[in-house]
């Protein structure tokens, strides 16, 4: 008995690892210049969001040109924070990718971490969000003056879906309340899913949110758009007006709108960024890609390097500031060396 | 009407959709079985894997790895203790003591049975009446979520076994640690002692096998030289009149599910819980005390989380909103093949609905199929020696833990709640109300704190929503009925023991 | 959960204390306690829309019931002589299939998935079967290349890698 269970149990073990090893043979190939190995992506955002969408649909794009797998995880929490640090912690060989958004930008201010994107170099900024106020229908608005004129008559009635401090409709909120006096009722969401739902079910009023998540309620009828955070007008929204048409003074904001991007830690070797560079700037090319983000309501960067780096900059210059003029941030911007804009 | 059964019928028709459909089940019945493994997880790299397919293959194939997926957990729930998903935790509750007792093979028998007809009713409510469940959850306002919350939270009673204040403790302590982490509408700290890795909180996959799981091994070890129970086989497959019999139980579960799945941010864990409380409010004589091996506990999880599968599709298809994670990334995949999802899409791609309505259909039926083939195998899982098994069980609770994000921390998290875990058990506390407390927690809080801010933090204007929004006056009247019929019932059972 | 055990457990406590039951459900309100407090100093009693007013209700419910537990527990008779505390909560399998655990944890970050974990379930069904290695050598090499194919291959999970590997 016990002489056959030993051969059932090998004849088993010869079959699985012979699976094992063959299934694994032909995954690899051989190379010599990197990448020589299977690539970790680490999202900081979670399945299903905008972040992971994103991710996960340049990177096909970018594996046939690296001739190797990017293999993608989720690994959210702490607003990003915990990934960001997860990947500049990781051996900078250019092994482990980080898909971020904007949040790093933030979590210096907030009190978060203090790794931001300036310890990483951008692969490549693939495209920026593009964000629109939008309101309930069954309310007489018909444009951001009349709310923002609402606003000021019925002060604390009028509901705001929002975030915690850092989130798109959160900042988007604070840019609002820089022209006079601003007493909304803001109700945190944790997405803007959640808070679509929310508005569309009339539990809020008006909501500051991506474009990509409202542009099929607002075509149905279903949500109105009031403005577009944009300082003109944009092609995919004809009709809406930008949000400086009213109020001029914004225009020192703009553009403003959430990014996603891929980035290594800045001390990978040059070869490596070389490389990578090549790669994203080529896939994200990809017209398919490219109409995959206008589809997403995105504005598409593809940028890299230098150039990155200076929309980065001013990014986190315009975004910290403002929050921290609307008294939401925890250490000032200026303890980390940004300049006001 | 003919426009739509044809449109159903393509993923029947088409024999590449017809395979994929099932190798998608077959691979979800896996997924859903092991722990760390979630269909929300596979369905994201499917994205990438379909990537180049067309979009009515990749969505077969989604659809076949949902349905399978939810009604895989229940394997190792009812084989090893361990759900293999959340959505699975209450399977566990009734389905592991039956296999226990030698009825494991009847247990996977009638679950995979009323899975069945659980999604069957999910796809059926999701056909009919899509566009109105849709629009009747727009209506929940967050105080509902807040109260249908507290509802769930009133299960507590229904598991705790032995006493009532350790089933409370154990419930409060779930939703403790289910607030570990930034607060997602502040993002202030709380229980993070200044630590990085405390910030994301504890993944409650990872305390629900360690809790579960790994409590169980250590509990096992106790029993390492008791021969294992021989499984009876005779009767896997449940009679039709048993069905019969079970069958406006399994009706009001689905129901239950079906909305509760609908509901955007809640699936088919707070379904199976809600749907659980039900049927051990309802049903009067059970086949054996709930908690011990009775079948209605079993139905009404496994109906429950199956019909929340067509429910998590009703918001998808009518409004392009997420009714769960699984449709979230589902839509996201859309996206990627030039599909906007939105409330236009049943107009503007009709092809859709009935495409997924079909498909739906076609991975429900194959989970019959998968799901009762191979039966007698798995029933001896726990036939195996614990010698073997043990070790084997407590590697798949790190790889699966460690699976959820790559991260050792949870490991840890994962061991120290099994140690606890398992002193609890030994004490005879009941870990489920842990589990119920980690994901209830959560939506209590922020929908609550979202109703409190709508009003400004006006209590009394709170209390006066509550009664005045029908939506909310009816669950605000079911608590009050749940509460009074318990008050009673203990009263009734106090009288009882005194008059002994 | 598990029935056999749970009716083993009703009987006794219906009677007597379980060894070290005491003490337990002491240190249970004792971290109870602590949880207030730390509730309590996320933002106080600020408003009812505080990030810390669910902690607060939820430790408060915690203190309570393991107030009442504390008082039903110390109210039992003490256990029977029989009963040891290491007999039932901690026999010499139990520790050493927790150490066991541990070490197989503390190597996996240190050797790598594979080594670690062949390492581990050879050790671990050898001590736990006792059938002889040449049994438990191909049982562990079974597990290990299952596991492998399904979580690295097929769902390209990242596994731990070590620190001689990478």
């Amino acid at each position: 008995m016990k002489r056959r269970e030993i051969l059932i149990w090998s004849i088993c073990s010869i079959l699985s690892v012979g699976a094992a090893v063959g299934i694994h043979l032909s995954a690899a190939t051989v190379n010599a210049t990197y990448p020589t190995r299977n690539i970790q992506g680490v999202i900081m955002w979670g399945a299903g969001g905008a972040t992971d969408t994103m991710s996960r649909a340049i990177t096909p794009y970018v594996e046939p040109l690296l001739n190797q797998e990017v293999i993608l995880t989720n690994r959210s929490g702490g607003a990003g924070a915990i990934s960001t640090k997860y990947v500049h912690h990781r051996k900078p060989d250019g092994y482990t990718l980080l898909y971020g958004a904007e949040n790093p930008q933030l979590h210096g201010v907030l009190g978060l971490s203090d790794v931001d994107y300036r310890e990483f170099y951008a692969v490549n900024v693939l495209a920026r969000g593009i964000s629109v106020i939008v309101a309930h229908p069954d309310t007489p608005w018909r444009s951001l003056k009349e709310l923002m004129e609402d606003v000021k008559n019925r002060p604390g009635e009028i509901k705001m879906g929002s975030t915690g401090p850092g989130g798109l409709p959160y900042v988007i909120g604070a840019m609002l309340g820089t022209q006079g006096e601003f007493d909304i009722i803001p109700v945190p969401f944790d997405g803007d899913g959640p808070a679509i739902t929310a508005l569309l079910g009339g539990h809020v009023d008006f909501l500051p949110s991506g474009y990509t998540a409202t542009s099929e309620h607002i075509r149905a009828g279903r949500l109105r758009a009031l403005a577009v955070v944009n300082d003109q007008e944009i092609e995919l929204l004809p009709g809406i007006p930008p949000l400086t048409q009213d109020y001029p003074a914004f225009k020192k904001f703009l553009p403003w709108g959430p990014f996603y991007g891929v980035f290594i830690d800045k001390d990978a070797p040059d070869s490596v960024k070389t490389k990578l560079t090549e790669a994203f700037h080529q896939g994200a090319s990809d017209p398919a890609f490219e109409k995959f983000v206008t589809d997403f309501g995105a504005i598409q960067m593809n940028v890299s390097g230098e150039e990155a780096n200076v929309f980065l900059k001013k990014w986190q210059s315009v975004t910290t500031w403002l929050l921290h003029d609307a008294g939401a941030t925890k250490t000032s911007p200026e303890a980390f060396g940004i300049e006001r804009p | 009407m003919s426009q739509a059964l044809e449109y159903f019928s393509i993923g029947w028709m088409d024999p590449q959709l017809f395979f994929l459909t099932a190798i998608g089940t077959f691979a979800g019945i896996y997924i859903g079985a092991i722990p760390g493994l979630s269909v929300t997880m596979a369905v994201s790299i499917l994205i990438s894997f379909t990537f180049s397919w067309d979009v009515n293959e990749a969505l077969a194939l989604m659809a076949g790895v949902f349905m399978g997926g939810v009604y895989g957990g229940s394997r190792t729930a009812i084989l090893l203790n361990i759900p293999g998903a959340p959505s699975a935790l209450v399977t566990a509750l009734d389905g592991y003591p039956l296999a226990l007792k030698g009825d494991a093979g009847r247990a996977i028998g009638l679950s995979t049975v009323m899975s069945f007809i659980g999604g069957l009713v999910g796809i059926l409510i999701l056909m009919i009446a899509a566009p109105i469940i849709s629009n009747f959850t727009l209506a929940f306002a967050p105080r509902d979520y807040f109260l249908l919350a507290a509802l769930g939270l009133f299960l507590v009673g229904s598991l705790s076994a032995e006493s009532l204040s350790k089933g409370m403790f154990c419930g409060a302590l779930g939703v403790l640690l289910g607030m570990v982490g930034l607060d997602p509408l502040t993002a202030e700290e709380r229980f993070t002692f200044d630590t990085l890795e405390l910030t994301s909180g504890i993944p409650y996959i990872a305390a629900m096998i360690g809790f579960f799981g790994f409590a169980e091994i250590l509990v096992q070890l106790h029993h390492l030289d008791v021969k294992p129970v021989r499984q009876n086989l005779d009767k896997i497959l449940p009679s039709l009149s048993l069905v019969k019999k079970y069958l406006p139980l399994s009706l009001r579960t689905s129901s239950i599910g079906v909305i509760v799945g609908a509901l955007p941010g809640t699936g088919g864990d707070i379904a199976s819980l809600l749907a659980y409380d039900h049927a051990k409010r309802s049903v009067k004589s059970p086949t054996a005390k709930f908690g011990e091996g009775a079948e209605e506990g079993l139905i009404a999880a496994e109906t429950a989380n199956n019909a929340a599968v067509g429910g998590a599709y009703i918001p998808m298809l009518t409004l392009g909103m997420p009714g769960d994670a699984v449709t979230a990334v589902i839509i996201g995949a859309l996206f990627i093949h030039g599909i906007q999802p939105g409330p236009l899409m049943l107009t503007e791609t009709p092809h859709l609905f009935w495409f997924t309505v079909g498909n739906l259909t076609l991975a429900n039926l194959f989970v019959l199929i998968f799901g009762l083939t191979g039966i007698s195998i798995f029933s001896r899982i726990v036939q195996c020696p614990k010698g073997i098994l043990l070790p084997l069980i407590f590697v798949l609770c790190v790889v699966g833990t460690y699976a959820i994000q790559n991260s050792l921390i949870d490991v840890y998290w994962m061991l120290g709640c099994g140690f606890l875990g398992y002193f609890l058990k030994r004490y005879g506390f009941q870990v489920a109300p842990i589990i119920l407390g980690i994901i209830l927690g959560p939506l209590m809080d922020v929908s609550f704190r979202r109703a409190a801010l709508s009003v400004q933090n006006d209590i009394s204007q709170l209390l006066w929503e509550f009664v005045s929004n029908p939506v909310s006056l009816v669950l605000t009247s079911a608590i009050f009925v749940l509460l009074i019929t318990s008050v009673i019932k203990s009263r009734q059972q106090k009288a009882a023991e005194r008059a002994d | 959960m598990e029935t056999r055990t749970q009716t083993d457990h009703r009987e006794a406590s219906a009677r007597t204390r379980k060894p070290g039951e005491h003490l337990f459900v002491a240190l249970l309100l004792l971290v109870s306690i602590l949880a207030f407090f730390l509730s309590y100093g996320i933002s106080g009693f600020a408003s009812i829309s505080a990030p810390g007013t669910l902690p607060l209700l939820a430790s408060s419910v915690l203190v309570a019931s393991a107030l009442t537990i504390n008082r039903e527990v110390w109210s039992l008779p003490s256990p029977p002589p029989d009963q040891s505390f290491a007999h039932m909560l901690t026999p010499t399998v139990l520790i050493n299939f927790f150490a066991l655990g541990l070490i197989y944890i503390a190597i996996l970050t240190l050797l790598g998935f594979i080594p670690a974990t062949f390492t581990y379930l050879f050790v671990a069904t050898l001590y736990l079967h006792r059938q002889g290695w040449l049994l438990a050598f191909f049982v562990s090499l079974n597990s290990l290349a299952i596991i492998y194919i399904v979580f690295r291959l097929i769902f390209k999970v990242i596994l731990p890698e070590g620190l001689l590997e990478s």
